[in-house]
């Protein structure tokens, strides 16, 4: 009797578990390269004014589109959230009006050829479309009065342009060929657009003021990315009236927004105090009636200033400090002091916003991809609003995962992540995928991984991953960061290559079983590693340099890269010497490894004739090689197919060369029952 | 048309006009605009009927609305008599036009597949139904079956992955072997004659029918072309066997007529190095080495083909300025010149067994490719048999054209020709565009020369310009020494011969030295990038498709086997001479540019890909030198969109009259086939 009595409510607890989990039951597996793409995300989370709601975009995979697509929701703590917005191309970027009772966010719908302003009841109904622009609008910001709203766009196509399309009359003057963005305002009771500004420039990014009476903006001469050096901070009122320019220099002010009291603007830029270029993250502020920009945060710590807000009050400004291998939430005094640490984690932060006294972001940690986090003036710290990752952790067997050090070749101490394969067992040796990250001035930090860095994937499949923040990353001070500068690889791929020692010398690592893999500048720091080493035994590399020199021209930006090399590889007395021992190419004679790449058709960044000449090389060369090409893609693959692919030929090309073990290809969703070849290595 | 006069007449009108040129009635004639050379219709493919009596070939008009060229069609009695125009489909055909053995049919390609249409009347049926696109068609002699090549089809998962846009592919690695085919004409039936994975570069079908000749390379990239080998083979496939074993690509490969021998053509000396003046090469069709059929001919052979009675080989050789037919015993090598003239023969040309006749297009200064025969063991002079450019000649104000010698730094003596501006008048300077052409492994030659449109010279010269296309160093038809000169290092005398024609025109009066203007096309646009790093003398510059920087144009072609001797190596050898590589380069010294420079290139040219445009015009941007770089969206290595190039001719006349000329360029507007609705 007594065991009949407790035994029903457990049955029922179990019923209700799986009703929740689905297959909960079952024990956590390893997690696959579908289940890898199918992990959310989650961006720009956004408080509302009474504080007590978040909206956010989440994006999911679908399948049948073959991208992820984003939607709105909405949720507060303790509550579930709810999708808002169902549109077929999805939405993003959405706004609480002030008075709380609208959310507008950005969407394309139906037949219109660009995304366009929507307005959705908070209290029910479904959205309807506010603008009709000539071009897509983004970037939104209500006026204080909730009667109207700031957008960006572009300007729109002549008729004349549009009559040379329509003939595929279309040759066209490259990098000429931009349209200036501009700031725009509607008003949403008459539909009414007033152009804010206007000229023969691009209003590339802007805030408004809390009382809607300023707006400060970043005012470059062209819209290109290559002309970021050449933007610069102006504020004027909300009508666009009275601009003033505030900086006059040649470094890139990003993140520019004005105090509450209108009299200061903060922005953030990788430069020193005497404005140069080519540092760890700086939060400045300069007086909104014009002055002198002086350097709040960033010059005496060692601290990477990712994004700041001023707090409500205006007495304080709140930062994201990357810190290497994490990042956390730190409040600075708006008139200097000691910057304070309020949070402190294995994990990252993210998507910064304030609302009122509150701030919204996001925290990603080895297992979750980004929940998103509140936190008001007064808290002690921050308050969880999401649990869209709990499943990872519950569904999923997932590694380990630490910091690790060890010394560079001239005694600097660098770190990384490493993460343990998930049945880890201490005196057994693995197989170990070296994963550098992009940038190079970034830094990797606990995460879940990504499409291009499947950490847990491998871990499912028995590797170690070592995520080294090698010389050049951020996040270490100046020293560290610019041990690049004027030749790129000094002790960059020698911390690499010693981060693999140390994790052989632990005992950790099978050393005849070692892969190289990375994409943008890992994908450099992979094409260099396998010049320096035969180390390793396969190698994947995703839309990396061959060659500075050529490189130098293709990219859509360059000034950034010149501190490398000491100049440009075109001016009179060229440092031609340091453009070419940098390059990968020239040692590519010395490479054994079989290795891989990867290339979007239309990465503007480093475009694919950089991965072509590694590719003829290594091919001319009689080392084994593929070059894979994905259409319609840039700099970061976006559709899941092509993400999927590589993933697969990256892992088989793993197994094949440095595990010798089998490898089946995971299928789409969807594609299970069909019998399709996909890797030219299958193929008997 | 309308106005077309005997053939017979004209022939000694048409000769007459050759040697004098026509500036005679030069004020009645209109000048060309570019819209008007757009329009102007081609000819295409001439093809003798096997009894002599009748010609067909294709003939392209421009349409607009297509934004292309569209072929169509003809025939013409070859004593003279109307053109009549055969097909009228509004997208065309492909201008590849074969006859039946017996003259009954006319084969052609439409939409990718074969069409046989009858000779004498009724409409054309499809005869093919491949997978793929069928081309390269040849009859059987008995009339029953046509061989052609298609490449293989792509696989069911292939499709499946590209219908879901799973569509990540292999560089290099996914492109089909083509295969030679069989298709009987009265069933339909297809049979495959080569499978596997080497791809059929090209085949010839014996005279007799019973054997057939193959290039066969490991894959159908063009590097790979070097990679592949002669076979022979029955007609049926079997007892395939290699006949060669070398590293050179074999090309245009013929069957003496008593299938004992094969000739071919290559770009080697007889001991098979690389990069000698394109000669014959006769190899035994039971296997051997092959053998250099000439020995210190100064020549390039363009074409060579066995004569019928297979003891001579007819080619077409380049002589620098023109070209020209010669027979060649095929034991001793001696050489006969057949035909002389201040003209191009172009490539394609054919000999119709029956009739004894060589059928071909002669390029010419006021005749841009009409179809004439050439008697085999007649002196007789050639007979032009089309006249699809009467209208041409007799109203269209032409330039003069000259061959003009100068000598280079060296000494050497370097030839190119002048066309003098409409109305040249003697003792005035003119504006001077220098044109340089592609190759290097090329020349120009009297009449259109190659891409009208992308040299536009009937324009420029009406509107004042002189324009001298010289053959500098590297350029073909002057001898191996001539040629190589480009090897290891690329430029050696190349720029300096260009100035020195530049000197030249400046010494006798006709450029003004002060509006001088350089513009040139893939090998012509890397010597140009190279000449405004050297010289300030030229005003304006364009460059189509030119190199940068070697060290990554290397990589970045999809043809370095033919630049294997430029430099001492690959950028990515061990011990590279990439010190070689980098002084070769343009951007190396561009920093030295001072002349407003237009850069074009095509978005999808594999040879010279957008990316070396890239390195240049950001480059000159940096330095402020006046700069555009206008890219074609869809074309490859040479532009085809008619409206590509009339807007790229358009861009550049306004640069010209800016910066070299002094006056305002008005734009061309090509006709808007939309404009009645409601279009700009």
């Amino acid at each position: 009797m007594t065991r009949a009595r407790w035994r029903f409510p457990l049955a029922a607890a179990v019923i209700i578990l799986a009703l929740q989990v689905g297959a909960g039951t079952q024990s956590p597996r390893p997690m696959g390269l579908v289940d890898l793409l199918n992990i959310p995300r989650v961006a720009d989370p956004q408080v509302s004014p009474d504080g007590r709601d978040v909206v956010y975009t989440r994006a999911d995979a679908d399948w049948k589109v073959g991208r992820r697509v984003s939607h709105v929701w909405r949720a507060r703590v303790g509550g579930d959230a709810v999708q808002l917005t169902n549109g077929t191309d999805g939405e993003n970027g959405p706004r609480w009006s002030p008075d709380g009772k609208t959310i507008a966010f950005t969407a394309k719908r139906g037949d219109n050829e660009s995304a366009q302003l929507y307005l959705m009841p908070v209290d029910g109904g479904e959205a309807r479309q506010l603008t009709t622009h000539a071009t897509a609008v983004s970037d939104l910001s209500w006026t204080p009065d909730s009667a109207a709203l700031y957008f960006k766009a572009a300007d729109a196509k002549t008729p004349d342009e549009r009559a040379r399309d329509r003939l595929k009359d279309d040759v066209y003057a490259y990098d000429e060929n931009y349209k200036q963005t501009h700031l725009w305002k509607v008003n949403v009771a008459s539909k009414a657009e007033t152009k804010i500004t206007d000229g023969d420039f691009s209003m590339t990014n802007y805030e408004l003021s809390d009382d809607g009476r300023k707006v400060v903006y970043l005012r470059a001469p062209t819209p290109l990315l290559g002309s970021g050096d050449q933007s610069e901070v102006w504020i004027a009122n909300a009508d666009g009236s009275s601009a003033l320019q505030l900086t006059k220099n040649t470094i890139q002010e990003g993140n520019a927004a004005i105090s509450p009291d209108d009299s200061q603007v903060l922005f953030i830029s990788g430069s020193n105090a005497r404005l140069e270029s080519y540092y760890n993250g700086r939060l400045f502020v300069v007086p909104a009636a014009g002055g002198a920009a002086r350097v709040l945060v960033g010059e005496n710590e060692p601290y990477d200033v990712d994004r700041a807000a001023w707090s409500k009050d205006g007495k304080s400004i709140y930062m994201l400090v990357n810190l290497g291998v994490h990042e956390e939430l730190f409040v600075v005094p708006a008139a200097g002091g000691k910057p304070r640490q309020i949070t402190d984690g294995r994990h990252s932060i993210g998507a910064l916003s304030r609302s009122g006294d509150r701030l919204a972001f996001t925290i990603s940690d080895s297992k979750s991809g980004g929940e998103v986090w509140t936190m008001a003036a007064g808290d002690a710290g921050p308050t969880q609003i999401t649990h869209l990752f709990d499943y990872l952790a519950r569904d999923f067997a997932l590694g380990r995962q630490e910091v690790a050090q060890w010394k560079g070749a001239d005694g600097t101490t660098v770190e990384g992540i490493v993460t343990y394969p998930v049945d880890y067992r201490a005196g057994q040796k693995y197989p170990l995928a070296v994963m550098t990250h992009g940038g190079p001035q970034a830094a990797d930090k606990y995460s879940v991984g990504s499409s291009a860095y499947e950490i847990q994937v491998l871990a499912g499949k028995g590797y170690v991953s070592l995520q080294p923040n090698y010389r050049g990353s951020t996040g270490y001070g100046d020293t560290f960061l610019r041990d690049m500068i004027g030749h790129y690889f000094q002790n960059a791929h020698l911390d690499v290559i010693a981060g693999a020692d140390e994790l052989i010398r632990r005992g950790i690592v099978d050393r005849d079983r070692m892969v190289k893999m990375g994409w943008s500048a890992g994908g450099h720091m992979t094409n260099k590693v396998i010049t320096a080493t035969d180390r390793f035994k396969a190698a994947a590399s995703g839309a990396g340099v061959a060659q500075w020199i050529s490189m130098y021209a293709q990219s859509d930006i360059r000034a950034f890269r010149t501190p490398w090399f000491g100049g440009t590889p075109w001016q009179k007395g060229a440092p031609i010497e340091a453009y070419w021992n940098n390059s990968p190419l020239k040692d590519v004679a010395n490479v054994k490894t079989p290795t891989i790449f990867f290339v979007g058709e239309r990465d503007p960044r480093v475009p694919m004739p950089q991965s072509v000449e590694m590719y003829r090389a290594l091919k001319s060369n009689g080392v084994p090689t593929h070059l894979y090409v994905a259409p319609r893609e840039p700099h970061g693959w976006g559709e899941l197919r092509h993400q999927l692919f590589k993933l697969n030929a990256e892992i088989e090309w793993f197994e094949k060369y440095a595990t010798q073990r089998p490898f089946t290809w995971e299928k789409a969703p969807g594609d299970e029952k069909k019998d399709i070849k996909t890797s030219n290595d299958q193929a008997p | 048309m309308k106005a077309y006069r005997g053939a017979f007449a004209c022939l000694v009108l048409g000769w007459t006009v050759l040697v004098s040129g026509n500036a005679s009635h030069a004020q009645n004639r209109r000048p060309f605009t570019l819209v008007g050379l757009a329009e102007l219709s081609r000819l295409f493919s001439p093809q003798l009927s096997p009894d002599g009596a009748t010609l067909a070939y294709f003939a392209s008009t421009t349409d607009w609305k297509a934004n292309r060229l569209v072929f169509h069609l003809w025939r013409q009695p070859t004593t003279g008599g109307t053109p009549q125009q055969l097909t009228f489909t509004e997208g065309g055909d492909q201008p590849v036009v074969r006859w039946s053995p017996d003259g009954k049919t006319l084969l052609f390609a439409r939409g990718g597949q074969f069409m046989v249409m009858p000779a004498d009347g009724g409409e054309a049926r499809a005869l093919t139904n491949h997978a793929t696109a069928a081309a390269a068609p040849t009859w059987s002699p008995d009339g029953a079956a046509v061989y052609f090549t298609a490449a293989d089809p792509r696989t069911s998962d292939e499709r499946e992955r590209d219908r879901v846009r799973d569509d990540v592919f292999a560089f290099d690695e996914t492109l089909k072997p083509r295969q030679l085919w069989k298709i009987v004409v009265s069933t339909g039936a297809e049979t495959q004659i080569t499978t596997g994975p080497l791809t059929v570069n090209e085949y010839r079908l014996s005279q007799d029918g019973r054997r057939i000749a193959v290039q066969r390379a490991p894959t159908p990239l063009e590097d790979d072309a070097r990679r592949g080998e002669l076979w022979v083979m029955d007609a049926g496939g079997e007892n395939a066997r290699a006949v060669t074993n070398n590293s050179i690509e074999e090309r245009l490969i013929d069957i003496s007529p008593d299938n004992s021998q094969l000739l071919f053509l290559a770009d080697t000396n007889e001991r098979f190095e690389p990069y000698y003046p394109t000669t014959v090469f006769i190899v035994p069709a039971a296997g051997g080495t092959p053998r250099a059929l000439l020995s210190d001919f100064r020549y390039t052979i363009d074409q060579a083909l066995w004569a019928p009675d297979g003891r001579s080989i007819i080619a077409s050789v380049n002589m620098g300025v023109h070209s020209e037919l010669f027979e060649i015993d095929a034991r001793s090598g001696r050489t006969r010149q057949l035909t002389d003239g201040t003209h191009f023969v172009a490539p394609g040309w054919s000999i119709a067994a029956g009739t004894r006749k060589i059928v071909c297009q002669l390029d010419e200064p006021a005749r841009f490719g009409d179809a004439w025969t050439v008697a085999l063991g007649e002196s007789s002079p050639p007979t032009r048999v089309t006249g699809l450019f009467d209208a041409l000649e007799r109203d269209m104000a032409l330039p003069r054209q000259e061959k003009v010698e100068w000598k280079g730094a060296d000494e050497a003596p370097i030839e190119g020709i002048l066309f003098y501006p409409i109305g040249y008048e003697a003792g005035r300077r003119y504006p001077l565009v220098v044109q340089l052409h592609s190759g290097p492994m090329e020349s120009d030659k009297f009449g259109a020369g190659p891409g009208l449109l992308l040299n536009y010279f009937p324009v420029l010269t009406a509107k004042g310009y002189a324009v001298l296309r010289p053959n500098y160093r590297g350029s073909a038809g002057y001898g191996a020494a001539f040629l190589r000169d480009v090897n290891n290092g690329y430029f050696h005398s190349m720029p300096t011969d260009v100035l020195a024609g530049v000197d030249h025109l400046v010494k006798i009066g006709v450029a003004d030295p002060d509006r001088l203007i350089v513009m040139g096309i893939s090998a012509g646009a890397t010597l140009t990038h190279k000449l405004v790093t050297i010289t300030d003398r030229f005003k304006a510059a364009s460059a189509s498709a030119g190199v940068a920087n070697w060290t990554s144009l290397w990589g970045q072609t999809d043809n370095t086997a033919f630049r294997a001797t430029y430099f001492r190596g690959t950028p990515w050898q061990a011990g590279a001479p990439i010190d070689q590589f980098w002084a070769s380069s343009p951007l190396k010294d561009v920093a030295d540019v001072k002349t407003p420079t237009l850069l074009f290139a095509g978005e999808n040219d594999a040879r010279v890909p957008l990316a070396q445009a890239q390195e240049m015009f950001r480059a000159l941007r940096s330095h402020n030198v006046p700069t555009h770089l206008y890219v074609g969206p869809r074309e490859g290595h040479l532009w085809t969109d008619p409206r590509h190039l009339v807007f790229k001719a358009n861009a550049e006349l306004e640069w010209f009259a800016k910066y070299a000329g002094g006056g305002v360029y008005v734009w061309e507007k090509p006709p808007d086939p939309g404009a009645a609705r409601g279009g700009s």
